[in-house]
């Protein structure tokens, strides 16, 4: 009696590891860092919701495919990818030579400019004024910090955040004196509720924003990669990138 | 607030996971903890070496560390074998790389724990266990174990706390406990000392239930058994 109840379970077990891997290539699995609205964020019930999830399931249906989207911390997210948890990153990504070296990257998904962020009452209408200080920034970004060191200097003291809301608590609290990050971001959540300014216009020029943003898959994994470039150009051509630049910024977001 | 409060069930979900992780991982730690205190005061040098090294390496490394090295390396390890196999494997959810981080860690800790309790019982029990004919599995099973165990229930307590903190780490690997999800609602509307003011809260309540539980055994055995006593 034993014996049987042993094999049913065993039959379970491996029954069960062949359904996930029969399923495992029919289905691709995406990581999304959902703690970043309107980029990407939890609902009340869960559910993902945002711009960067909204593109990754526009693109999902054009491919025609199932896509398992998951929640990954940002800080283990790359290693999610060489482990092979997910094979795409559905996180927009800064795409530089550095990290083409070590991963396959999309095409540019969607471009933001990059900006310095002060409080509104701050004495600074200039780069300039801003020399000397310590500045934060999202750790792991490395465009963000060269536009740091370009517009001040190469000594500049950038310090690393583990989010943007952390280092602009840390300029509420006068630790550092401007937050380094992207337009489309400190816009939404810091400069539209007030008590926030840029320091100058968002910077577009390609070598800090590079090639924009796109998504980043394993090494060598060309035939995803190859698929997703093919959907997304279809959901640029057919307005839904568009559509869905508008539907969180109020304006579409350049593709190129 | 008003923000926050459509959240407030996501919250929960997050204080359940967190409650459920320490309570899978606990138990497990103690029976893991058990085995090598025994191993380490056993009779076998290669038990006794073995035991030595595996409190040694998981008393030194990073719980973080050890987080991550449990969820991406049993990952890498099954993806690569399933690619060399040609079958695709099924992942470990972040969930169980969790328990078996926490339970391999703490189990060193409470291996040290029940090893001291270990060297203050006195001789003499396990001696009369042996004098009336006991095997040694039956005189550690019903002499040594539960002794053990009850002289070691207040630092044991005292793990499961630290345990009920650690288990924040697992945040990082993306298990949805309380910490993951205060960071998702921080995001989300973007006020992060009400959502991390809120997860204090959570924790302090989870703590504060494990202390009255903690009491509550602790009170119990003694008034029944009595303290162990040397004569």
């Amino acid at each position: 009696m034993k014996l049987k109840a042993a094999t049913i379970l065993v039959a379970a077990l491996v029954g069960n590891a062949f359904a996930t891997a029969s399923q495992a290539q029919e289905t691709i699995s995406v990581g999304i860092d959902a703690a970043f609205a309107p980029f990407a964020f939890v609902k009340p019930n869960g559910d993902i919701s945002g711009y960067e999830y909204d593109l990754v399931v526009a693109v999902c249906e054009k491919m025609n495919v199932t896509c398992n989207i998951s929640n990954v911390p940002w800080d283990g997210i790359f290693a999610s990818l060489e482990a092979g948890n997910i094979q795409w990153i559905g996180t927009g990504v800064t795409i530089s030579d550095a990290r083409k070296a070590q991963y396959t990257m999309s095409n540019t998904v969607y471009r933001v400019g990059l900006v310095m962020l002060v409080k509104k009452d701050a004495p600074v209408s200039s780069y300039d004024e801003l020399k000397g200080k310590i500045i934060g920034t999202l750790a792991s970004t490395e465009p963000w910090y060269a536009f740091g060191r370009a517009k001040l200097g190469e000594g500049v003291d950038i310090r690393g955040y583990d989010s943007i809301d952390a280092a602009v608590l840390d300029l509420d609290a006068g630790r550092i004196s401007a937050v380094i990050g992207d337009n489309l971001q400190l816009q939404d959540q810091f400069v539209s509720k007030g008590g926030y300014k840029f320091v100058a216009e968002p910077e577009y020029a390609q070598e800090f924003t590079g090639a924009g943003r796109g998504w980043v898959f394993q090494k060598g994994n060309t035939e995803l990669a190859d698929k997703v470039n093919a959907a997304l150009a279809e959901a640029v051509a057919d307005g839904t990138h568009a559509e869905i630049g508008k539907r969180y910024f109020g304006t579409a977001v350049p593709a190129k | 607030m008003s923000l926050l409060t459509p959240y407030i069930p996501f919250l929960l979900l997050g204080l359940l996971t967190t409650l459920l992780l320490s309570a899978v991982a606990f138990p497990i730690s103690i029976v893991l903890g058990l085995s090598v205190a025994h191993a380490r005061v056993g009779r076998s040098p290669a038990m006794r070496g073995f035991a030595k090294a595996f409190v040694t390496v998981f008393r030194s490394l990073p719980e973080l560390l050890v987080m991550f090295l449990s969820f991406y390396g049993i990952n890498f390890l099954l993806n690569g074998v399933g690619g060399a196999l040609g079958i695709p494997m099924p992942n470990a959810t972040p969930f169980v790389a969790a328990v078996i981080a926490l339970s391999i860690q703490f189990g060193a800790y409470s291996a040290e724990i029940l090893r001291d309790a270990h060297r203050s019982l006195p001789v003499g029990l396990a001696e009369a266990g042996r004098a009336v004919g006991l095997t040694e599995a039956k005189v550690r099973s019903r002499i040594v174990t539960p002794l053990m165990l009850r002289a070691s229930l207040p630092s044991l307590g005292n793990l499961y706390l630290v345990l009920l903190k650690i288990s924040a780490l697992a945040s990082a690997i993306g298990v949805d406990e309380l910490t993951r999800r205060s960071n998702l609602v921080s995001g989300a509307i973007k006020d992060p000392f009400l959502c991390f003011g809120v997860a204090a809260l959570g924790y302090l309540l989870l703590a504060g239930l494990g202390s009255l539980i903690q009491e509550w055994v602790f009170g119990r055995r003694f008034a029944k058994g009595g303290p162990v006593s040397v004569h």
